[in-house]
């Protein structure tokens, strides 16, 4: 049975990871859908509410358009609505209907941008963005390509420095609310930065213009690494993989980003690895960046010897470990389970669960909204920073 | 924008727009939605579809699709309840430009057959946009299930891209759902009633059940079912009382597979028209049912809720499982001053709505929900005391209250609990002790869900 999953059936699409990274960046975003795949994104990946005020809205594709071309309503719809919402950008968010019929987005984006000129509602040519997902890939991938997409179009050499440090990552899908945005940038600012920009919080497409003259890149999730990549090859800016969790990685995290910021080079070194094996074993289902923050964590503050990550999602090979899992599929992860000793301690969504067969001797629940949707998304605890050995010493210390 | 410009109309233009045909495009667009959905899309969700196959009893059931489309199917089929036997293939670009969806389906329900015990008796699969238009042929895969397994197999299209056609996928999941039923058309029928079309939980306690039991009559739902046998029954059924219009097409089919005839139940907010409901229902079946102390009861609650909604004014949301314009009709026949209806489109199927609505309350302006300018509207909006159901254009009224209803009434017990609601609500708002939202713990971990304003450092 490698293919079918029996416990674990639902995890975000691609097109809801872009939403999720475009949606707070001041455009109108068009998902090339009938309807449902917007709706599914609206109403169960942004835990934001405020529904009626967002720029995002469904093409409502229908078979005669499909059939036809969807180029004439598109343009059409776009024009009439934009009309009234405005926006500094377009993008068009592809799905499975727009990948089976091939649409061109970036080219039927382009001609709204130009229509939207000549016809005097803009005062001049806005630029538009294809995000090519077609609802095949999970949230990860969609992601990546919404970041590569606001790079490739709206990074200009020419724009004046307007901050010094990008976290970029950062979404609403990966559990990154105000409170959790706050913390990071209050925490940038104690390191030294003076002006840290989070890619959709309060860095719009104008902070981005400018990302080709900070001082340092930061992915905060596995969608980020590969646009910090990029933009070290294109613009050579140092780039950070991580964010901290605890108290002795915040200090060090900081040191690292006050070092960064004064143009020194740094060695990354992995901060633990297993060892011990009579310590006590975890394992943590999450998103890789997330999950490798915790396994530090639970090595250096909670006396775990072996922490292993399992992720439904990307796995950068820098922070994989020998004993780490992609789970591809439900069975290949039994397997994974079966042939490892019995972990004590199991750190995942609550949706997650359902596919150990066992009970270990302690449990935490993680909400991630890839997983379980908006559902438990207010019962998550933002644990940035110092808060996560706070946290995690109530529940494994004091069993709160 | 100009409010002359905004999609607004009383219900006597929209009823000489409906009653007047060759209307010019100029004409006809006036009532048309322009540019983009306004307010979201998908609100309802569709997964719906994968849980009425799950209804099936001794059934397994699978998506078969892209991963991001199993989210609205496993969504609704894990909230409300049903997590065993029920499976995920998500779908790769290569199965699907390559033509092999129906191959691995086929490798991976042979597979997990070897691991079941007992094995099912049906095997249903949602499918979803992507096949709609590859259009995958499963004819092969049902025989071979059936010859060599006697599985029987069915497959749900949740298709939104054919949301306008004429024979929608919602009309025809419940067909492929009944369609699994197997029986002898020519054998004699029992005195069994079929209920079909009812979304909320069953409940066998209502004067519907009641009262055609006194009769001799025994009503089913499909959800009553615990065995394939009793849902077979379902087939020698001697009526199928049909509630909702998703459900016509299945009728229509039972009709001429299984000789089974069909009574489309006028489903209203209404006890006059439950009545007459009944009264059909005793014409059909020939007999009497004693319906009065339930319609007297169903009489008294909608004076309390008529009382309780004197001199406050209502605006009727496009979100209820009602139709809005009916919704509004039934509330305005118990005496609820409706200012506002919130639709989808302006629908032909709803002229007599729009007449009654004409000649019953004038005064009622009808908005057509998702057209853009009702972004614009938001920045304005008219007063009104409560919105039926969230209305996202009403959402800068102050002191705006939202009455939620529960599912459209169908019996005089199931008409009762509607107004009970009603009723309660309003009782709330008339003593102003409803509780605020109690905000969230304060907490050093707590979250906050809001933007954080653009450039600010």
């Amino acid at each position: 049975m490698a293919r079918i999953f029996q416990s674990l059936g639902s995890l975000a699409g691609d097109y809801s990871g872009a939403a999720s990274v475009l949606h707070d960046m001041d455009g109108m975003i068009i998902f090339c859908d009938a309807g449902a795949c917007m709706g599914g994104f609206v109403f169960g990946e942004d835990p934001k509410g405020g529904k009626a005020e967002r720029r995002i809205f469904t093409a409502s594709l229908r078979e005669k358009q499909v059939v036809m071309g969807i180029d004439k309503k598109l343009k059409q719809d776009a024009v009439r609505t934009y009309r009234d919402v405005g926006g500094a950008f377009i993008a068009l968010v592809g799905t499975p209907v727009s990948a089976v019929i091939g649409s061109d987005l970036e080219g039927i984006g382009k001609e709204i941008c130009k229509k939207l000129y000549d016809e005097r509602i803009t005062e001049k040519q806005m630029k538009s963005i294809a995000v090519k997902t077609n609802g095949l890939d999970c949230y990860d991938v969609g992601q990546e390509k919404a970041y590569q997409a606001l790079a490739d179009a709206f990074i200009d050499e020419h724009t004046s420095a307007l901050a010094d440090v990008n976290v970029i990552g950062a979404t609403p899908i990966d559990m990154w609310d105000y409170n959790q945005i706050t913390d990071c940038i209050h925490l940038l600012k104690e390191a030294g930065a003076k002006a840290p920009i989070v890619w959709g919080a309060n860095g719009g497409i104008q902070e981005i213009s400018s990302a080709s003259k900070v001082k340092l890149n930061i992915a905060v999730s596995v969608s980020g690494i590969k646009t910090v990549k990029e933009l070290y090859k294109k613009y050579g800016t140092p780039y950070l993989i991580g964010y901290p969790l605890g108290k002795k990685q915040t200090t060090e995290w900081k040191e690292k980003v006050c070092q960064m910021l004064r143009g020194e080079v740094i060695e990354c070194k992995k901060a633990s690895k297993n060892v011990g094996k009579e310590k006590k074993r975890a394992l943590i289902i999450y998103e890789q960046v997330t999950a490798c923050a915790l396994r530090d964590l639970l090595r250096e503050e909670f006396d775990y010897g072996i922490v292993d990550v399992a992720s439904f999602f990307k796995m950068d090979k820098s922070l994989k470990e020998e004993n780490d899992f992609h789970i591809k599929d439900e069975e290949k992860f039994q397997t994974f389970l079966k042939e490892q000793e019995k972990y004590d301690l199991i750190i995942a969504d609550p949706f997650c669960f359902s596919m150990i067969s066992y009970e270990p001797e302690k449990k935490i629940m993680l909400p991630h909204i890839a997983v379980s949707a908006s559902i438990y998304a207010n019962q998550s605890p933002n644990i940035f920073g110092e808060k996560a050995s706070l946290y995690f010493q109530k529940i494994l210390r004091e069993g709160k | 924008m100009d409010k002359k410009e905004m999609k607004i109309y009383t219900s006597e233009e929209v009823c000489e727009y409906l009653n007047k045909p060759g209307l010019k495009k100029t004409e006809q667009a006036k009532f048309l939605r322009e540019g983009f959905r306004c307010f979201g899309a998908g609100e309802r969700g569709m997964g719906g579809l994968s849980r009425t196959a799950k209804f099936i009893p001794e059934s397994i059931h699978i998506i078969v699709s892209p991963v991001a489309c199993q989210r609205h199917c496993d969504f609704d089929l894990k909230i409300n309840g049903y997590t065993d036997g029920v499976y995920s293939i998500f779908l790769s670009e290569q199965e699907i430009v390559g033509g092999k969806v129906v191959e691995v389906l086929k490798k991976e329900i042979l597979n997990l057959l070897q691991t079941l015990s007992p094995q099912p008796k049906v095997i249903t699969i949602t499918v979803t946009c992507i096949d709609g238009l590859i259009r995958s042929d499963y004819a092969g895969l049902e025989q071979m299930l059936m010859k060599e397994y006697g599985i029987r197999f069915g497959v749900v299209e949740m298709f939104p891209i054919l949301a306008d056609n004429k024979i929608k996928h919602t009309d025809q999941f419940p067909h492929m759902v009944y369609g699994r039923i197997k029986a002898d058309p020519e054998k004699p029928k029992k005195k069994l009633i079929n209920l079909i079309g009812k979304i909320d939980l069953v409940d066998p306690t209502t004067d519907f059940y009641t009262v055609l039991g006194k009769a001799g009559y025994e009503v089913r739902e499909i959800r009553q079912c615990q065995t394939l046998e009793e849902f077979d029954e379902m087939g020698e059924a001697c009526l199928n009382v049909v509630l909702s219009y998703f459900n016509l097409h299945a009728a229509k089919m039972m009709e001429t597979k299984y000789k089974i005839p069909y009574f489309f139940w006028n489903q209203h907010m209404d006890f006059e028209t439950i009545r007459s409901n009944y009264e059909e229902l005793e014409r059909i079946l020939e007999c009497s049912l004693s319906i009065e102390p339930y319609y007297q009861q169903a009489k008294e609650k909608a004076e309390e809720a008529r009382r309780l909604a004197k001199g406050k004014t209502f605006a009727v949301s496009q979100r209820l499982d009602y139709i809005p314009v009916k919704a509004a009709c039934d509330l305005a026949a118990v005496g609820f001053d409706i200012v506002s209806v919130f639709v989808d489109k302006i629908d032909r199927k709803d002229l007599k709505y729009y007449e009654w609505m004409k000649e019953n309350s004038p005064h009622t302006k009808i908005y057509l929900a998702p057209d853009i300018s009702m972004r614009t509207y938001m920045q304005s909006p008219e007063s009104v005391d409560f919105a039926v159901g969230g209305i996202p254009a009403l959402k800068n009224v102050e002191n705006l209250r939202t009455l939620n209803l529960p599912e459209e009434p169908y019996d005089f017990t199931t008409y009762c609990r509607v107004m009970d609601k009603l009723i309660e609500q309003l009782k709330c708002e008339e003593k102003r002790d409803v509780p605020d939202i109690i905000s969230a713990e304060e907490s050093v971990f707590a979250r906050q869900w809001k933007d954080y304003p653009k450039g600010v450092v």
